[in-house]
């Protein structure tokens, strides 16, 4: 009977431990952590959203690197403001989508899959090769923070610290999140799931699978192009460098499903357990320094093995335990949407 | 350009190709009959590379039979991967690809533990170069090429002419009507698995000795498999061959014709032309 009101109880306690993270841990290194954390959040949420449609997308870092890229050179060379040119990132990203989704769209599975994957890796070398323009190989450096908000007579907001920018990512990110849940759970939603589950079926009912697949893959390109856009003035430095550690190799777009499939890709709050476990993972097991993608692959073989609903399973898990022990049939179980 | 010159980035193409012809074989083997987009595929590639290492300059054996052993070594981690990882997972593709990538961060990181992160190099194949017509043409791509030509014959031959051969065909074109005529899937997938490593691991050798060894060598051939593989159609041996072929002429040929870093480009966007103009590629079927 209280169910909304718990969910509610439960929003306020995450959305303060949220805002308090940064005061607890006091620590730049820790709220680096933090703000890489919420940017792959919103990549992996959006990634998530063109995996509703039933297509799996490995060029997420593809996209991330037209975002920022857009974003840090628009600011650089032109001078524009912050405000501008995070909308323009996700713009830039989302007309690039839109340029590629039909003839991408003509085909399914794994075809789709490896040619986002191969897409990914032609806008790294593209980047890489317009030296003129991008900087080529070297990368952008020296990207000037977002400018500072002022309300005349009341106070003026700065974005120059890691402290104030991890609560203006939280923002930007939570407003992402906001609208990409709003879009799951509405009629949208729905027609994306019957699009997964049958896609001809899908399609004898009046369903239009291209335009829903093209407006999915531009919406969630868009929202990945901000997150890029994030990161670029977070970071202040890109490179299109091919080499795992940069954000925008080919790992980071495999990192994504990961994250989506250890947090369990049925549930919208999937990406945030499992980047935020991902992410934080490597932090712990420092001393482990050279075993350390061991644990990390370990990790994921058994949760793909023991937990085929991601980490969010154990949540349903729990609610069966807590109806069985009051007896009643209060504890409904719904794994697919936590 | 000269003629010569023409020419010469032709031959160095078939031979770059005859390289990447054994890895694209194994993941087109794989993709067919087991439906998984083997992620840890390029690891298995490294891993014969070190096996190699291991055998030929750590323990003294000679070259080309520490490439029999490895061959051997990596398929019976094949046969284990398939058995413990991939067989029980039954048909869910993002399954497949979280534990493909969990299975090469461990590779990966096995091999930086024993044999430590710095560069390795093995023997060469043949030192030297031949002289044909003023073009001098590496002994040892030469050799690299003649043995994948060999190995992709042999798999040729077993597919057309022994039972469990006709019997993989037949499961990668129908898999339902391959069950219905008594093949068993699991002894396919098994089967499938280790011939692919098996011939990742000889490609692994041959790209060695021919460039470096270091454990993350693997990412690159990966890329370099699956553009061959699309090319040539997935699923698809010849294909797989031509892909190849394609692939290497096309790289080195770019190669004299362009800067370096647009030559990497361009069989990209070959390929993704290919993936969106003629999805089946050259040869695919249905």
């Amino acid at each position: 009977m209280n169910r909304s009101w718990i969910k509610g109880l439960f929003f306020l306690i995450f959305l303060a431990i949220v805002c308090l993270l940064p005061i607890i841990v006091q620590n730049d290194y820790w709220i680096h952590v933090l703000i890489l954390i919420v940017v792959m959040i919103l990549a992996t949420a959006s990634m998530r959203a063109i995996n509703r449609t039933g297509e799996i997308t490995i060029g997420t870092a593809g996209f991330l690197l037209l975002g920022a890229y857009a974003a840090a050179l628009l600011t650089k060379k032109l001078g524009l403001s912050f405000w501008i040119t995070l909308p323009i990132g996700g713009l830039f990203a989302a007309f690039i989508a839109l340029l590629v989704a039909y003839p991408f769209f003509r085909v399914k599975g794994v075809y789709f899959a490896i040619s986002t994957l191969l897409l990914a890796t032609v806008f790294q070398y593209i980047t890489g090769y317009m030296y003129k323009i991008t900087g080529g190989w070297d990368g952008v450096r020296l990207i000037p923070s977002p400018n500072p908000i002022t309300i005349p007579g009341l106070f003026t907001l700065k974005f120059d610290s890691d402290f104030n920018y991890y609560y203006l990512a939280v923002v930007i990110v939570g407003i992402g999140l906001f609208i990409l849940r709003q879009m799951e759970h509405s009629r949208i939603g729905l027609v994306w799931g019957s699009i997964k589950e049958a896609d001809t079926l899908a399609q004898s009912i009046g369903i239009n699978i291209m335009a829903h697949k093209i407006f999915v893959f531009v919406v969630a390109s868009f929202f990945i192009g901000i997150s890029g856009a994030l990161y670029a003035f977070y970071q202040q430095a890109l490179s299109p460098a091919t080499n795992p550690g940069n954000i925008f190799s080919v790992t980071t777009s495999v990192y994504c499903i990961l994250y989506m499939v250890v947090g369990g890709e049925g549930s919208f709050y999937g990406p945030f357990i499992g980047a935020t476990l991902f992410l934080l993972i490597p932090e712990f097991s420092r001393p482990l320094h050279m075993y350390r993608p061991l644990v990390y692959g370990t990790i994921l073989i058994l949760i793909v093995f023991f937990m085929p609903q991601g980490l969010i399973g154990l949540g349903s898990y729990f609610r069966t335990w807590y109806g069985n022990i009051r007896g009643s049939s209060g504890g409904k179980v719904s794994p697919q949407h936590g | 350009m000269s003629g010569q010159v023409f020419l010469q980035g032709i031959i160095n193409g078939f031979c770059l190709g005859g390289t990447y012809i054994l890895i694209g074989l194994g993941l087109t083997l794989i993709l067919s009959i087991m439906s998984i987009l083997q992620f840890a595929h390029g690891e298995i590639y490294m891993l014969g590379a070190y096996g190699v290492y291991f055998f030929c300059v750590l323990n003294g054996v000679p070259l080309y039979l520490a490439i029999f052993i490895s061959m051997f070594a990596t398929s019976v981690v094949g046969l284990i991967i398939e058995r413990i990882l991939l067989r029980p997972l039954k048909g869910v593709f993002l399954s497949y690809v979280c534990v493909t990538t969990g299975l090469s961060l461990i590779l990966q990181s096995a091999v930086v533990l024993s044999f430590s992160k710095s560069v390795k190099q093995l023997p060469s194949l043949w030192p030297g170069t031949f002289d044909v017509f003023g073009m001098s043409i590496s002994r040892e791509r030469f050799v690299a090429v003649v043995i994948a030509m060999g190995l992709t014959f042999l798999l040729y031959l077993f597919l057309k002419r022994t039972r469990y051969g006709l019997a993989m065909v037949a499961s990668s074109q129908n898999r339902e009507g391959a069950l219905m005529q008594g093949i068993n899937p699991n002894v396919m997938s098994a089967l499938v698995v280790a011939i692919g490593s098996g011939l990742a691991a000889v490609g692994g050798a041959l790209g060695g000795s021919i460039f470096n060894l270091d454990p993350y060598m693997g990412g690159l051939a990966f890329l370099k498999g699956i553009t061959l593989i699309v090319i040539g159609g997935l699923g698809s041996l010849p294909g797989a061959v031509v892909g190849g072929l394609i692939l290497g002429v096309c790289e080195s040929f770019f190669g004299l014709l362009l800067e370096s870093q647009m030559a990497l480009i361009i069989p990209l966007l070959i390929v993704i032309a290919f993936l969106i103009f003629k999805p089946k590629g050259l040869f695919g079927h249905e």
